[in-house]
Order: structure tokens, then sequence, then C-alpha cells
């Protein structure tokens, strides 16, 4: 299911909270939101899940328009729609299997049929045997994985993850991913996670939005924004992903040999990861690089690079340096975000 | 006291539990659907789910006026309804009409309470998977504040035991009745006695079975 924004507007009293967001989410992917808090994510997944009216703009599903669907029309829609959350929102009143019933209940289901879909379901998500859990006897990984299979009961063409995973400790939040990728696949679905986690685009995520202030500040294919990332929002999001800060804390991603960060900041990616491109372009230029902070971390299937440096030697041989390395395909920035 | 006297207290006791049950049952039947549409028209982030701001003050508005009524009053203002719909305004049966409507604003608010208790997420899930506004009531909302709402009919309940004591002063008979007519007025402090006694155990009583029963709602999950 591919799906269309074109234009969406959503106002509260002053707060512009969505303000002009056009967006084409192709079918069969893995497509990441990401925005600080505040930057309207939250309101877009209340929109193009259907749950809120957008003040103006058009939301397609596969070319079909599906904002200001009313009644009857509006709930059919939105049982083919699966959707997780960061408090998971199960039934408490309701052990494991009877949560997964819950969607296939309402499309009034045969009870016989339930029960070997929620079997299937329960197998799907990795939790066989535990379906007469009650809610509270689960750890957060179990409960989203229940979450998981009650979005999917009713076979939907999109699921929504919002903040999915924002809840969970990272090994958690890993196999939570990697169970995502899996069903995806498994399902041809169109998935589209709404996160404050840039680890969570680089880890599961093929094309990614940038959103900021209600706007869409950048947008395209995660290898490419982590390559070579546009925005000042997208290079705040890498650096606090990769940067200095995490590097003190001792994150092994990133090596650092000095506290201040560098004048530039190179981005390599793929290939250039490999190559000894610094000494080349040293020798060839006649400059000294002082490398600041540095490492590597693998997007999708791709190595990208990111190195914090200070350039030393004339402006003529800096210039003629930075000329070098943008010809071998590093992506040079002035200063570090 | 004689046997006379026993039989009397036992005739008074079952009165009371009869006007208790039923105005218990009344209550719920008259206070369920008014707590419910005070809670789905209530504005958006207090939980509503079919905001109806107009409707809901209305109700607010009616509900609280009924529950300020000083009981004793109502109850005879209800004279001529219990007339209509009973045929008398005097006796057991007779009381039973106001106690339902006495109780039953106590009822919608308790039953608001504990609704509105519920997670907005998790209503907001149901809504999200495509549930009609009457599946999330019937499938979300009810099962996911029963602990709450089994403490409120509780409560309801041993509200009603009081005011079917007072009930009696004007003629409804039970243990109020009882109490007032042979324990007061003809100072038989033995009789007030065994009849504030049984009104107390019977208080307990209803105390510590609605609490095992929510209790052991919410153990289950």
């Amino acid at each position: 299911m591919q799906i269309a924004l074109h234009n969406l507007q959503r106002t509260y009293g002053t707060l512009h909270a969505v303000n002009g967001v056009s967006l084409s989410i192709p079918s069969n992917t893995i497509y990441g939101i990401i925005g600080k808090s505040g930057a309207g994510k939250s309101t877009l997944v209340r929109l193009i899940s259907l749950l809120e009216q957008p003040d103006d703009g058009e939301i397609y599903f596969d070319n079909v328009r599906v904002d200001g669907l009313e009644g009857d029309a509006l709930i059919q829609r939105r049982r083919r729609i699966g959707m997780i959350f960061q408090n998971f929102n199960l039934f408490s009143s309701r052990n494991a299997e009877q949560n997964i019933a819950y969607p296939l209940e309402i499309t009034g289901t045969p009870k016989g049929e339930i029960k070997g879909r929620v079997d299937e379901l329960l197998a799907l998500v990795g939790l066989e045997g535990r379906g007469k859990a009650p809610i509270s006897t689960l750890s957060g990984g179990q409960k989203q994985r229940v979450a998981i299979a009650r979005a999917l009961a009713c076979s939907p063409d999109i699921l929504f993850c919002d903040e999915a995973t924002s809840a969970l400790d990272p090994q958690t939040t890993h196999s939570i991913l990697s169970l995502l990728k899996e069903i995806q696949q498994k399902m041809g679905l169109t998935v589209v996670m709404i996160t404050h986690q840039m680890e969570v685009v680089r880890d599961a995520c093929i094309h990614v939005a940038v959103l900021d202030d209600g706007t869409v500040a950048e947008e395209g294919l995660v290898t490419d924004l982590f390559s070579n990332p546009q925005s000042a929002v997208t290079k705040d999001f890498l650096t606090h992903l990769v940067g200095v800060d995490e590097a003190a804390k001792g994150d092994d991603r990133m090596v650092q040999w000095s506290k201040k960060r560098g004048a530039y900041t190179l981005r390599f990616r793929g290939d250039t990861t490999d190559q000894p491109i610094l000494s080349t372009v040293s020798r060839a230029s006649g400059v000294d690089f002082n490398i600041r902070a540095s490492g590597v971390q693998r997007v999708g299937d791709v190595e990208i690079g990111t190195m914090f440096v200070d350039i030393n030697g004339t402006n003529e041989q800096r210039d003629n340096a930075i000329a070098l390395l943008r010809e071998i395909g590093v992506v040079v920035e002035e200063g570090v975000l | 006291m004689n046997a006379l006297v026993w039989n009397l207290i036992l005739t008074s006791t079952l009165q009371s539990l009869s006007m208790v049950f039923f105005s218990t049952l009344f209550s719920l039947i008259l206070g369920l659907p008014v707590g419910i549409m005070l809670t789905v028209t209530s504005p958006e982030d207090q939980g509503g789910i079919i905001p109806m701001p107009i409707l809901n003050n209305i109700l607010s508005r009616i509900v609280n006026v009924l529950r300020s009524f000083p009981f004793i009053i109502l109850m005879i203002l209800l004279f001529p309804l219990s007339r209509l719909l009973i045929g008398t305004s005097i006796g057991t049966t007779a009381a039973i009409v106001p106690l339902s409507i006495a109780a039953a604003p106590f009822v919608a608010r308790v039953i608001e309470t504990a609704l509105k208790e519920v997670d907005p997420g998790v209503v907001q899930a149901a809504r999200a998977m495509g549930s009609t506004n009457f599946q999330i009531i019937r499938k979300v909302l009810i099962p996911e504040a029963l602990p709450s709402l089994v403490s409120g009919v509780t409560l309801t309940i041993i509200n009603l035991i009081g005011y079917s004591a007072m009930a009696g002063a004007i003629g409804g008979g039970g243990l109020g009745d009882l109490a007032i007519r042979y324990g007061y007025q003809r100072f038989r402090g033995d009789i007030m006695l065994v009849a504030v006694v049984i009104i107390l155990v019977l208080v307990e009583i209803i105390q510590v079975v609605g609490n095992r029963i929510s209790a052991r709602l919410i153990a289950r999950r």
C-alpha cells in the first residue's frame, strides 16, 4: 500500500503542529519519520492513521483519497491499518491471546477461526504457548510482540509504529526491529515508523523523512541521509548518534582523540571507508590532518564513516585538499554540529 | 425480647434487604447509561469518544442537582410518582421508587469516574483498530474498568442501606422504620440496638464481599 500526503495542515489553537507536510511513502518498505518532541510526529501519525482529520490537505492510500472518510467507511478503512504504540496499549482485562483476538472479534470473525488465527500470530511473533498469560506478567518486549500480533490480526496493508521501541532497552529494541523487518518482508507490508531515535532509522528503515517544526526538513534514502545530510536537524541527529558526547561516554563506534571537536566534518560512504584517503590527500596537497573523533557505522548494507578533523596548511593547500576529498566522494562540511 | 419481637426484626430485615436489592438494581439501570453518556460525551482530552459538550453539560448539571437534593425531601417530592407507579406512597415497595432515583445520579458519577480511569491510550488503540463506539464501550471501557465498577457498586449498595434506613422515617418499612417506631418512639433501646447492629453487619458484609471481588478481578490481570 502506497501512501501519499499532500500539503497536510493541522492546527491546535495557535500551534501549527503539522504545517504543510507532503510525502510519498512507497509500497512494501519500512519508512521512517523522525523528529524531536514537538516536531509534529504524533499529530502526523494521528492524521495518517485516520484517527484525526487534517484541517487542510489530502491523504491517499493507493491513490484513493482517505481523509474525510466518515462512519462505516472510516471504520472499515481503519480495520485494515495496524498500529503499535510506545506504551503497547494492550487491554489489561484480556490475556495475550484475547488481546490478539480483539480485532478479529470486532470484525465478526467466527469463533472457530479466531482460535487458529491467534495461534498462528503467536507463533509469528515468537510467543508460542504464552497465549494464556495475563498482560501484567509479560516483559516489555513480550508486550510489544503481543501488540504486533494484535496489529497484524486482520492482515492490514499498513503498519504504523508510533515510537514502538522508545520504551524498550537496546537489546529488546533490536529484537523488535528484527521482528518488524522480518514481518515486513513476509507480508509485503508498508511499515511507517515514527520515532525520535536515529538508531531505529539506521537499523530498520529504507527511507526516512526528517520532521522539524511541523514541516519536512529532509527526505530520502536512509543511506543518503547518513552519508550526505542536508539540513541542520538531520546533522544534529547524526551528531547525537555518533557524536563526541557519546564517544566521551565510551561508545565504541566513535573513537576520540581530543575533547575538542574538529573544524570540519568528513562523511565517507561505502568503499571510501576502506581506503587510506587521508594520507593520500595529505601527501598530494601538503596539508596535515588532525583527527578529533572518528567512527564507522553500518546503515542497512552500507558502511558510513564520520570524522571530525582539523585541516592544517595554507588556505590554498586546504582548499586543494577539500577539492581532492570531494573528488574521491567524501562529503566535507565546515564545522561540526 | 420475645418471639414476636424477633419475628418483627426478621420481617424488617427482609424488607430492608428487598428495598436495597431492588433500588440498587433500578438505580444501576437508570445510572449506568447516564454514567456512560457522561463519559463518552466528555471532551476528548478527558477520554470522550464522541465529544458533545452541550449534552455533557446538561447531563452533568442534572446529576449535580439530583445529587445535592436532601434525600428525605426528595422522597416526599416523589410521593406522587410512587403513587403513580406502585399505587401507594407508603411501604417497602413504594420506597424503592425514590431510593432508586436518589441513588441513580450517584451511580452515574461512580460509573463515570470508573470509566474515565481507563487508559486513553488503550481507547485510542481500540479506535485505531476500527472499533465502533458501541464496541469501545462494551468491549473496552466496561471490561477495563470492571474492578473500579465493582467498587463503585459496593459503595452504592452501602449508601442505599443508609438511605433505606432513612426511608423508614416516612413509612418505608424496614430496619430504619423499626428503629424509629419501636426503638425511639416506644423507648425500646434493645430493639434499636438490634436494628443498628444488623445494619452495621450488612454494611460490613457488603464491603468485604465487594473488596474481595474487586481484588480478585485485579489479581487475574
